[in-house]
């Protein structure tokens, strides 16, 4: 027993060690790119495609997984009082990214058991395990699968099987994929993961950072809004009169002269 | 076609945008409401984060509030005087209604408390009012009716500071409209809408004006009550994106004006029993969702219509 642990803590500080030398912390034997590095929201900004693509041990299948930074939100939760559902109190959910993207090369069930979907947090499931549901007499399995489905219906959390093109070369796999970045997804710090899978476990991964921007005026307006909010709120209020005076101007002209009531 | 909301930090497409707030025009130049309680959930159902939502709601409905109020100005439905009078009630009421939520809130399910407030008072507001108007249409043609003095209680006209309201055409002692006013505004903090729902129907039961002053009048104190909140938002939680009320109000003060030409088509009573056709509906909705099972336990934190 005493030999086994020593044997899996070499292991770990050799996997250490082998993290740190990549950059990244990529494996020797993955690697991955992804297109556009920055996403830049500009002022019609309409997503984005991004492509990944990157190399894995030969005969391995790929499990790409898009992250947010971890969010913490707080809902209404509801419950039921005899026959009536009213607001049983705030609940607050943490340890979630806020974006959960992720595309396989086959049936993801297929590519990984399930010990190695909930250590890397591949799944839907793993999402719910490791979410943290506050306050604790409110965590229910159902609360989780509720907020699970709600990031689902957003488009903030999706798996796709089948995205990703593995293709057999003499250095191993090459692989390639494809997407739509998420049109709601906010500007943050992604991370794009790649895992090589082989014999239900992760043979080898490799991640390299996705940044998405605001950038021109969307950026200028998101700065007057957080530095210099009275002119930003006189502006607002100025804006919003002008628009309805004016659009009532016009509309008078358009419209004719109308009898008094 | 697609554009950035600097401060919600989404895409959205703007159709979709400008379209809701016509809807959502429509009915306030239509009827004098703000319509918050409608846009607010549908911006959210659009993905746009709850707090952005409410906010630039707000800034939207003031360009409504003031082409709608522009509208109904020059055909003479805004009593200015009357107007000020309520806003400043409105503003009272707002004020303890806050502190009532706060200590509802500290007692704990509050929430339940305030949608059975909903339910009542929309119910008994909605029914009131369509069944009296539906009886003064049948009644139409037959004998004539004029809103005015003639319905007012003896006992309000022996109060004191007795103030004529012209273009309203009714005669109440200050105090009358400010304490309706601070009613209104205590259930709509309760509420958490803007209380166009409840003030329309007051004015027009209560103070017996006619329904397009109402209307017009109550346009008028939306777009101070709407202003103050917008500049608030802005400078305090930084969460009214621009560019998602600039679309809206678009949508919105076309909506406004056709809501005002349509609404000045129909005759009072018309209006009356659509209004309250739409309040009953909205009760109808607030009651089932006591009772039915919800499609999901977890729902954004409201925060607050108009």
């Amino acid at each position: 027993m005493k030999s086994r642990s020593t044997l899996q803590v070499a292991s770990l500080v050799l996997w250490a060690g082998v993290l740190a030398a990549q950059p990244g912390g990529a494996p020797p034997d993955a690697s991955v790119a992804v297109r556009p590095e920055v996403i830049r929201m500009g002022a019609f900004y309409a997503g984005a495609a991004v492509e990944v693509e990157g190399r894995v041990p030969a005969g391995c299948g790929v499990v790409v997984a898009v992250k947010g930074p971890a969010t913490e939100e707080t809902f209404n939760k509801k419950g039921r009082f005899g026959p009536i559902w009213a607001n049983a109190g705030k609940v607050r959910i943490s340890g979630v990214p806020s974006l959960h993207l992720a595309f396989a090369s086959g049936s993801l069930d297929g590519l990984l058991g399930r010990e190695e979907r909930d250590r890397y947090q591949l799944d839907r499931k793993a999402i719910e395990a490791q979410m943290v549901v506050e306050p604790a007499s409110l965590d229910h399995p159902q609360v989780r699968e509720n907020y699970a489905k709600l990031k689902s219906d957003q488009g903030v959390l999706r798996l796709e099987e089948g995205a990703v093109r593995v293709e057999e070369g003499p250095e191993g796999g090459r692989f390639r994929l494809s997407f739509r970045w998420p049109k709601v997804a906010p500007p943050a710090d992604y991370t794009v993961e790649v895992y090589a899978c082989r014999g239900g476990r992760v043979a080898a991964r490799a991640e390299t950072p996705l940044r998405v921007v605001k950038v021109g005026f969307p950026e200028k307006m998101a700065s007057l809004a957080r530095d210099r909010a009275v002119l930003y709120g006189i502006l607002c209020v100025l804006v919003a009169t002008l628009a309805g005076l004016g659009i009532d101007f016009v509309a008078s002209k358009l419209g004719g002269k109308v009898s008094a009531h | 076609m697609a554009v950035l909301l600097p401060i919600a930090g989404i895409s959205i497409n703007i159709s979709l945008v400008m379209g809701a707030g016509a809807l959502v025009g429509f009915m306030s130049g239509m009827f004098g409401v703000g319509g918050g309680f409608l846009l607010t959930p549908i911006l959210i159902m659009m993905g746009i984060p709850p707090t952005v939502a409410a906010a630039s709601d707000s800034c939207q409905i003031v360009a409504a509030s003031s082409s709608g109020a522009a509208a109904h100005f020059r055909l003479g439905n805004v009593d200015v005087k009357l107007g000020l009078i309520l806003l400043l009630g409105g503003l009272t009421g707002g004020a303890v209604g806050v502190r009532i939520i706060k200590a509802l809130r500290a007692l704990g399910n509050a929430d339940f408390l305030i949608t059975v407030t909903y339910v009542v008072v929309l119910g008994s507001v909605g029914s009131y009012m369509f069944f009296e108007s539906l009886s003064a249409l049948r009644r139409r043609g037959t004998v004539p009716r004029k809103s005015g003095k003639a319905g007012k209680p003896g006992l309000l006209a022996r109060l004191p500071f007795q103030m004529d309201f012209p273009t309203a055409g009714v005669r109440h002692s200050v105090f009358v409209p400010f304490a309706l006013c601070t009613l209104v505004g205590i259930l709509a903090a309760i509420m958490g809408v803007g209380g166009g729902f409840i003030m329309v129907p007051m004015m027009v039961y209560l103070l017996r004006m006619p329904m397009h002053v109402a209307v017009g009048t109550d346009l008028f104190q939306i777009f101070f009550t709407c202003a103050g909140v917008t500049f608030m938002q802005a400078t305090t939680n930084h969460t009214v994106d621009l560019v998602l009320a600039i679309l809206l109000m678009v949508g919105s003060t076309i909506g406004a004006q056709v809501g005002t030409r349509v609404g000045k088509r129909l005759h009072g009573d018309q209006l009356k029993i659509l209004l309250a056709s739409i309040v009953l509906l909205v009760m109808v909705k607030m009651a089932w969702s006591l009772v039915a099972m919800p499609a999901t336990l977890l729902s954004y934190a409201k925060s607050g219509g108009h």
